[in-house]
């Protein structure tokens, strides 16, 4: 019991060091990234973030968006609600799938790369060489890097959109003719720029997450190569910080994840819709309603009422 | 100057209230068992680590206490040689010795940069090695890298830690040849950290022999072989 209270108290107080030594990083990038700036090795990350993202986060895209297709499509059309299927793959790529597909995919690839590097960089005192040829080696590797992943974080998001709506296109026309042109006009109609560049520059918040958590973790490290805990921390944190953050963000909005007072509601007027038409129990209706494909259902609705809204 | 230098990493005391001085043209060899803190000293001295007492002043400033624009000024006019030479491993032999000069000599155009690169690798012996990243080349030849990009920005104070560990007798006879040039040509205040007595005897005018966190004995090589210290004497028993 004493052991148990002592490794919690021990647990707390490395957290919170963890956070006030994140914190103070922070404010040193802040203040060493003011002037003179190392464009040479910014536009180096911008390539090395962004470009050199853009075909796995493309891919995952692609895959996303086949998977989202088929599994909409046999919702949908049980529901009899089959014309919705371009606006609901069009709006759940743009507004979560995508963003959150990049955050993931480049926190694992550049977040984890990033840190791999400054740590080996620290355990072979090669920071301590830019240091003592008096370089800011926080000027030079931590602000372009981040700066780098909040600039780049976009680019592979628009990437990875395109790709998981084209191939949600191609999943669909596999299985019954649809048009590309149709697909797009009836996916975005009546949306607006206001409808999409929020969740694309929202990855810029994922960017400056995981370009911070990675260059904190890969800076502070000590040891050796194996170092296991940082890098396991680094390739977690972002990961980790990004879908929460995402998590607090598409509470905020009632696009991205139904309310859950409006899931109820459009599960009730279902459960009512299907009793009357149907003959089935209003109780059973709601029972059907509260399974998993009812509720993706409620939340395609709303999306649908909420689009048009606009 | 080092003044009453106190340092320690956690419980264990490193530098125990450590005092030397080094002029100018004058090259004090630093000498001690393995742990003793030698390595932390240079590293105090190049403001890498903050003392927990005493003082560190160049040029009558206490680096301590200096803000980090303050210092960088500073070290520009300091080379320092890492054990491990600690070159860029991303970057070629001729990239990590033009470093120092993009970063603190923009006045110099690219040519120029690239022709004192070359200089100063052909000094080293390194000037067939140009295009070779630093995994690409053994640890002898990466310290003389090491000591080329040391010396890019024309020093005026040259910090040494092991330059001629792990080269072989003629590599390491070369490194001290070019340090004592150097010395008689730019007259630069150097602290070597070494355990080659032979290395010693050729580059160092003074040596300090450190034990337990202090200074044991300080003086020149035959000052040590006349020491009656027991420590002394079987340190230089050993060599």
């Amino acid at each position: 019991m004493y052991r148990s209270a002592k490794s919690s108290k021990g647990f707390i107080t490395e957290f919170l060091e963890w956070f006030g030594d994140l914190g103070i990083f922070s404010w040193q990038v802040v203040r060493a990234a003011v002037t003179p700036y190392e464009f040479r090795e910014l536009f180096l990350q911008l390539d090395e973030l962004g470009s050199k993202s853009v075909p796995l986060v493309a891919l995952a895209g692609a895959a996303t968006g086949v998977v989202l297709s088929l599994e909409a499509r046999y919702s949908l059309t049980r529901f009899g609600a089959k014309s919705l299927l371009p606006a609901a793959i069009a709006f759940s790529v743009i507004h979560e799938t995508g963003p959150i597909i990049t955050g993931l995919v480049v926190s694992g690839r550049a977040g984890a790369g990033i840190g791999a590097e400054l740590a080996s960089m620290k355990v072979t005192e090669q920071i301590d060489a830019i240091e003592a040829s008096a370089v800011h080696p926080y000027r030079l590797l931590a602000a372009t890097r981040i700066l780098a992943c909040i600039l780049m974080l976009p680019l592979p998001t628009l990437a990875g959109d395109a790709c998981g709506l084209f191939m949600g296109w191609v999943a669909q026309a596999m299985v019954g003719p649809l048009s590309l042109h149709q697909f797009i006009s009836s996916g975005f109609k009546g949306a607006s720029f206001n409808d999409f560049l929020p969740p694309t520059f929202k990855t810029a918040v994922f960017g400056l997450i995981i370009g911070l958590i990675a260059c904190f973790q890969g800076i502070r490290t000590q040891g050796g190569a194996a170092g296991g805990r940082p890098c396991g921390h680094k390739l977690s944190s972002p990961v980790v910080a990004v879908r929460d953050s995402r998590r607090r963000r598409a509470s905020e909005t009632h696009h991205s994840i139904l309310p859950l007072s409006a899931t109820r509601n459009w599960q009730n007027r279902y459960a009512h819709n299907r009793s009357s038409c149907d003959g089935v129990t209003p109780s059973r209706a709601r029972r059907q309603c509260a399974s998993r494909r009812g509720r993706r259902f409620a939340q395609v609705l709303w999306k649908s009422k909420g689009f048009e809204r606009h | 100057m080092v003044e009453d230098l106190h340092k320690s990493f956690g419980s264990q005391r490193v530098l125990n209230g450590i005092s030397l001085t080094v002029r100018r043209g004058e090259t004090l060899a630093v000498l001690g068992r393995s742990g003793t803190g030698k390595s932390v000293l240079l590293r105090l001295v190049i403001g890498l680590e903050k003392p927990d007492s005493g003082s560190v002043r160049i040029y009558g400033q206490d680096i301590a206490g200096l803000a980090l624009d303050r210092l960088g000024e500073i070290r520009k006019k300091m080379g320092f040689l890492f054990q491990h030479a600690a070159l860029y491993d991303s970057l070629t032999v001729e990239q990590n010795v033009a470093f120092p000069l993009q970063h603190h000599k923009k006045e110099m155009s690219r040519s120029e940069q690239g022709n004192r690169v070359k200089e100063l690798l052909a000094e080293v012996g390194m000037g067939g090695h140009l295009e070779k990243m630093p995994s690409d080349i053994s640890g002898g030849m990466q310290k003389r890298v090491g000591l080329a990009r040391a010396l890019a920005l024309e020093p005026e104070i040259l910090l040494l830690d092991e330059p001629t560990a792990g080269l072989d007798p003629i590599s390491a006879a070369e490194v001290d040849d070019l340090v004592l040039k150097l010395q008689e040509e730019h007259h630069m205040a150097s602290i070597v950290v070494t355990h080659d007595l032979h290395s010693v005897k050729t580059i160092a005018n003074r040596l300090a022999l450190l034990n337990e966190g202090n200074v044991a004995i300080e003086g020149s090589f035959e000052e040590l072989q006349k020491s009656d210290i027991e420590f002394v004497r079987e340190f230089l028993r050993h060599p």
